[in-house]
C-alpha cells in the first residue's frame, strides 16, 4: 500500500505564544512493501509525521494519499484508514486495559465489528506473530514482564491486519536481549506478512538492522532520504543533528581519515570485519 | 482541546505582581471578588473594571494569555447572559418596530453578570499567572496555619495540592497519548449513545489510572530518597515575606474596597 | 573510612503468595565501593540491580547479611536520615521524580526537607544548577524541558543534598542520544571534578566503559567485578548473559578469533583505530 505525502505542514497551537512549526513542506513517497526507518532526535517531527498517516493529526496544509485515497479530504473514512494503517505508539504497554491478554488483543478487531470466529482467528494469529503461546491467553496483561506486555500491545495492533505497520520506538526502555528479540520479531513479521513497515527510532543501530531505506528528520523537514549505506556515509552531519552514529561507522570514518582505503559507509560488525580481512589479504599479497 | 487549559499555569516573568507576597495576593483576590459582587451601580462597576485592568497591566502577562484563560468559560458567560436577557421580566424592547422577548432589565442584568464573571476569571488568572504554585500553596498554608492548631493537616494539604498541580500537564499529555493510541485501535469516543460513550471510556481511564498509580509510587520513592519526612522542621528556598510593595498593595486594595462600599451607600 | 558502601552476604527475597516459597532477588552479595569510585552495574532486566541500589540508601533493608553505608549498618534506625542524605538517588523516569513546578524549587526540595536555612539553600541550589549546567533555566517549568534537561534537574536535586555518593538507576533509559550524552557527561563530571562516589546502573555499554569498575549481575548474584577492560574483553561471557559489548570490542574479538594478531581488549574507537593502523 503506497503512501504519498505532498507539501505537508503542521503547526502546533497556531497563534499562541507556544506556536511551533512541527512539520515544514514534507514530501515523501513510500512504496508498497518497503521497510523504512525514520530517525531524528526528540522534537525533529518524526512522531508528528507518523500521527498524520492514520489521521490522528490533521495537517495544517498539504495532502496525504494512502492507497490512492486522500485521507485529508473532508469526510474521509478514518476508521477504515486506521485498520489499514496500524500505529504502535511508544511504550505501547501503557495502553493495555483489559483483564486478559486475549480480550486486550481482541479490542481492535471488535471495534471493526467482526464476528466472534473472525476475532478469535485474528487474536490467535497475532499472538503467534509476536511469539506468545496459548498459555498467555487468559493471563492478566498486568502480571507479565515488560517485554511480554509490549508484545501483547503490538499484537493488539497486528490483530487488525493492517497493510502498513508503523512502530514508534518499539525497543525503547528494553534491555539488550529484549531489544534484540523485538527487532528480530519485527523483521520476521515484515518478511512473513509482506507488509509495509515504518520504524521510528532515534537509534541508528536499530534502524540499520532491518530498514532498506532511511529517512532522517531534522527540525520538521526531511534532511536525508536514501539507502542505509548512503545515509551512514554522512556521519558528521548525522551527529550534528544530535543523532548517534554506530561505533563501527565512527571507526570506519576514523580509519579513512588516517589514510586507510576503507569505505566510510560501514554500519555492521560483519561488514567491518570482512572489509578489514580483505585489506589485510591485499596487504599480504602486496608484500609478496 | 485539552491543551488549551491554561488556568492555573504560572507565567515565569518578573513584575511588581510577581514580587508580592502570595498571602497579600490571596487576601486581595478575596477582597476583590467580594467587591465585585457588592458593586451595585455603574460607577462601582467602572471602578472594579479599572482596578482589574490595573492589576492586569501590573502583572506584565500578555493580555492574550488572559483571553486564553477566558476561552473555556465563554460558553457559560454567553449562556447566562442569554438566560438573563430573555427571562428577566421588565420593559420589552422594540427593535425595528417589532416587539422582542428581550427586556431592558434583562439586558442590563446580563451585562452586569457577564462583566462580573469576566472580572472574576481575569482577577483569579492574575493570581495564578503571577504566583508559582509552590508560593501559592505556601501562601494558603500560611494563611491556614491557625487552623493547624485545631488539628487540620495544613502542611500535608498544601503538599498534595502542589503535587497535583505539578502533575496536571503530565497527565493531560498522557491522556492525549492514550486516547490517540486507542483511536488507532478503532476506539470511538465521540459518537453513540451516552451509555455507549461511557463504556468507551474504559480503555482510556484504566490505563490512565494505572499510570497515575505507577507515577505516585515512583514519586513517593523519589521523595523519600530526598529526605522527605513531613512538615516539621521544613525550611524554604524562598521564605515568603511582607515587603514594602505588599504594604502599598494592601493599602490600595483597602482604598478600592472602601470606595466600592461608599459608592454602594451613597448612590 | 575505607568504604563508602559495603555489603556482606546481602540477601533479599520476595515472598511468592502466602506459601513458604520465596524468590531470592539478591543472593549472597559481597561488594565494596570506595569513596570517589565510579562503579557501573550491568545486567538484564530483573537481575536484581535496582533492588541492590535501593539498599544503598536504606530504602530497602536486607533480609539477610548486612549493608554498611559510611561504616554504619543500615539497619541502625538512629542513622536513618544520614543514609538518605549521604546517598542520593536518581531514577529512570524524569517525570516521576520532579516534585515542583519551577526548576529551582525542585532542586531545593531535599535541603528544604533537611531544614537547611534559606540563604544556605539558595547557595546550594545555585551551585548545583551550575554544576549540571541548568542555571540559565532555573525559573522554567520542568514539564517544558527536554528529557535530558529534566534528568539534569533531578541530578541537581540530589547534589543539593550534598551527598557523598549518588546512585543512578538507569538514568538514560528513556532519553534520546543527545539527552543520554548530556546526562553521562554530567555524571562523569561529578566523579572527576566533585570527587563524588558514583554507582551507575545501565544497559548502555558505552556508558559502562567510562567507569572505574564494572559489576555484572545475573539472577541476584554478582558474576563479575572487575575493571571494564577485563569484563568486556570476555565477549563470549557477556553475550551468554544477553548483554552487549562495545562494537569495536566485538570486532577485535572476532578478528582475533579468525587468527588475526590483534589485542582483543580494546574498548574505544581510538584504541581500535591505533590497533588496526598497526596491522594495515
Amino acid at each position: 500500500m503506497a503512501i504519498e505525502i505532498s507539501n505537508l505542514n503542521y503547526v502546533y497551537m497556531a497563534g499562541s505564544p507556544f506556536e511551533k512549526h512541527a512539520l515544514q513542506n514534507v514530501n515523501l513517497t513510500i512504496s508498497d512493501g518497503e521497510f523504512v526507518g525514520i530517525i531524528g532526535h526528540t522534537g525533529s517531527g518524526k512522531s508528528t509525521l507518523i500521527q498524520h498517516l492514520n489521521g490522528l493529526l490533521k495537517p495544517t496544509s498539504g495532502t496525504i494519499c494512502v492507497d490512492g485515497v486522500d485521507i485529508t479530504a473532508k469526510g474521509a473514512d478514518l476508521k477504515k484508514l486506521r485498520q489499514k494503517v496500524g500505529l504502535v505508539f511508544q511504550y505501547p504497554e501503557h495502553q493495555l486495559f483489559e483483564e486478559t491478554v486475549y480480550k486486550d488483543i481482541a479490542y481492535g478487531p471488535k471495534n471493526m465489528g467482526l464476528t466472534q470466529d473472525e476475532i478469535d482467528e485474528r487474536v490467535r494469529e497475532a499472538m503467534n506473530y509476536v511469539g506468545l503461546t496459548d498459555k498467555y491467553m487468559n493471563r492478566s496483561p498486568f502480571e507479565l514482564s515488560g517485554g511480554q506486555k509490549r508484545r501483547v500491545a503490538i499484537a493488539g495492533v497486528l490483530a487488525m491486519r493492517p497493510d502498513v505497520l508503523i512502530l514508534d520506538e518499539p525497543a525503547a526502555g528494553l534491555d539488550p536481549s529484549g531489544r534484540e528479540e523485538i527487532l528480530t520479531q519485527i523483521k520476521a513479521l515484515y518478511l512473513a506478512r509482506k507488509m509495509t513497515v515504518l520504524f521510528v527510532s532515534h537509534s541508528m543501530e536499530d534502524v540499520a538492522r532491518a530498514a532498506g531505506r532511511i529517512i532522517v528528520m531534522n527540525r520538521g523537514t526531511v534532511a536525508m532520504d536514501g539507502k542505509p549505506s548512503e545515509i551512514f556515509s554522512h556521519a558528521k552531519e548525522l551527529r550534528s543533528m544530535g543523532l548517534d552514529v554506530p561505533q563501527i561507522t565512527q571507526l570506519a570514518a576514523s580509519l579513512a581519515e588516517r589514510g586507510i582505503p576503507i569505505d566510510n559507509n560501514i554500519y555492521t560488525i560483519e561488514r567491518a570485519k570482512a572489509t578489514i580481512l580483505m585489506l589485510l589479504a591485499q596487504k599480504e599479497k602486496g608484500a609478496k | 482541546m485539552l491543551k488549551d487549559i491554561t488556568l492555573g499555569q504560572y507565567f515565569p516573568i518578573d513584575s511588581p505582581l510577581h514580587r508580592m507576597d502570595p498571602r497579600t495576593k490571596i487576601l486581595s483576590l478575596i477582597l476583590l471578588i467580594v467587591a465585585i459582587f457588592l458593586a451595585n451601580n455603574p460607577w462601582a462597576y467602572v471602578l472594579a473594571a479599572a482596578f482589574t485592568l490595573l492589576v492586569v497591566a501590573l502583572s506584565k502577562v500578555p493580555v492574550s494569555m488572559y483571553f486564553r484563560g477566558l476561552k473555556p468559560i465563554w460558553f457559560v458567560i454567553i449562556f447566562t447572559a442569554l438566560l438573563n436577557i430573555f427571562f428577566t421580566p421588565g420593559t420589552k424592547i422594540y427593535l425595528f418596530g417589532y416587539r422582542t422577548p428581550m427586556t431592558w432589565e434583562g439586558l442590563i442584568l446580563a451585562g452586569k453578570m457577564a462583566l462580573r464573571l469576566v472580572l472574576l476569571i481575569i482577577s483569579s488568572s492574575a493570581l495564578t499567572y503571577t504566583t508559582s504554585p509552590i508560593l501559592l500553596t505556601d501562601g494558603i498554608e500560611k494563611l491556614l496555619k491557625p487552623l493547624a492548631k485545631l488539628g487540620l493537616p495544613t502542611f500535608e494539604l498544601a503538599m498534595m495540592m502542589s503535587i497535583a498541580i505539578r502533575f496536571i500537564p503530565t497527565l493531560i499529555e498522557e491522556t492525549d497519548k492514550i486516547m490517540k493510541a486507542q483511536k488507532a485501535r478503532g476506539a470511538d469516543f465521540e459518537s453513540g449513545s451516552v451509555l455507549h460513550r461511557v463504556k468507551a471510556l474504559a480503555p482510556m481511564l484504566v490505563p490512565l489510572f494505572i499510570s497515575a498509580f505507577r507515577r505516585a509510587d515512583e514519586l513517593a520513592v523519589a521523595m523519600e530518597s530526598r529526605c522527605y519526612q513531613g512538615g516539621e522542621h521544613r525550611t524554604r528556598l524562598n521564605e515568603i515575606r511582607f515587603h514594602l510593595i505588599d504594604a502599598f498593595a494592601g493599602l490600595l486594595m483597602l482604598a478600592f474596597f472602601a470606595a466600592v462600599i461608599i459608592l454602594r451607600i451613597i448612590l | 573510612m575505607s568504604n563508602m558502601i559495603k555489603t556482606e552476604h546481602l540477601r533479599y527475597a520476595y515472598q511468592i503468595g502466602t506459601q513458604e516459597k520465596v524468590k531470592f532477588v539478591l543472593d549472597d552479595i559481597d561488594l565494596s565501593i570506595s569513596p570517589g569510585e565510579f562503579v557501573a552495574v550491568l545486567g538484564h532486566n530483573g537481575c536484581g540491580k535496582s533492588t541492590l541500589a535501593k539498599h544503598f540508601n536504606a530504602l530497602l533493608l536486607p533480609a539477610g547479611g548486612t549493608v554498611y553505608v559510611g561504616g554504619m549498618d543500615t539497619k541502625d534506625e538512629a542513622h536513618y536520615w544520614e543514609f538518605r542524605k549521604n546517598v542520593g538517588m536518581v531514577f529512570q523516569n524524569p517525570d516521576n521524580q520532579i516534585v515542583a513546578t519551577v526548576v529551582e524549587e525542585d532542586v531545593a526540595f531535599a535541603p528544604e526537607n533537611l531544614g537547611v536555612p534559606s540563604d544556605e539553600i539558595r547557595k546550594r541550589v545555585d551551585e548545583a544548577l551550575k554544576t549540571v549546567d541548568m542555571y540559565e533555566l532555573r525559573r522554567h517549568a520542568p514539564h517544558l524541558l527536554s528529557g535530558g534537561q529534566k534528568q539534569r534537574v533531578a541530578i541537581a536535586g540530589a547534589i543539593a543534598m550534598e551527598p557523598k555518593c549518588i546512585v543512578f538507576d538507569e538514568p538514560t533509559a528513556m532519553l534520546d542520544p543527545k539527552g543520554r550524552k548530556e546526562v553521562i557527561d554530567t555524571i562523569v563530571k561529578l566523579k572527576e571534578e566533585k570527587h563524588m562516589t558514583v554507582v551507575l546502573i545501565t544497559h548502555y555499554m558505552e556508558e559502562a566503559v567510562r567507569a572505574d569498575r564494572v559489576v555484572v549481575m545475573d539472577k541476584g548474584k554478582v558474576l563479575r567485578n572487575d575493571v571494564p577492560r577485563n569484563v568486556f574483553s570476555d565477549v563470549k561471557f557477556m553475550k551468554s548473559l544477553g548483554l552487549d559489548v562495545p562494537q569495536v570490542t566485538e570486532l577485535c574479538y572476532r578478528l582475533a578469533k579468525d587468527g588475526i594478531n590483534i589485542r582483543s581488549d580494546v574498548m574505544t574507537v581510538a584504541e581500535c583505530v591505533d590497533e588496526l593502523i598497526k596491522l594495515l
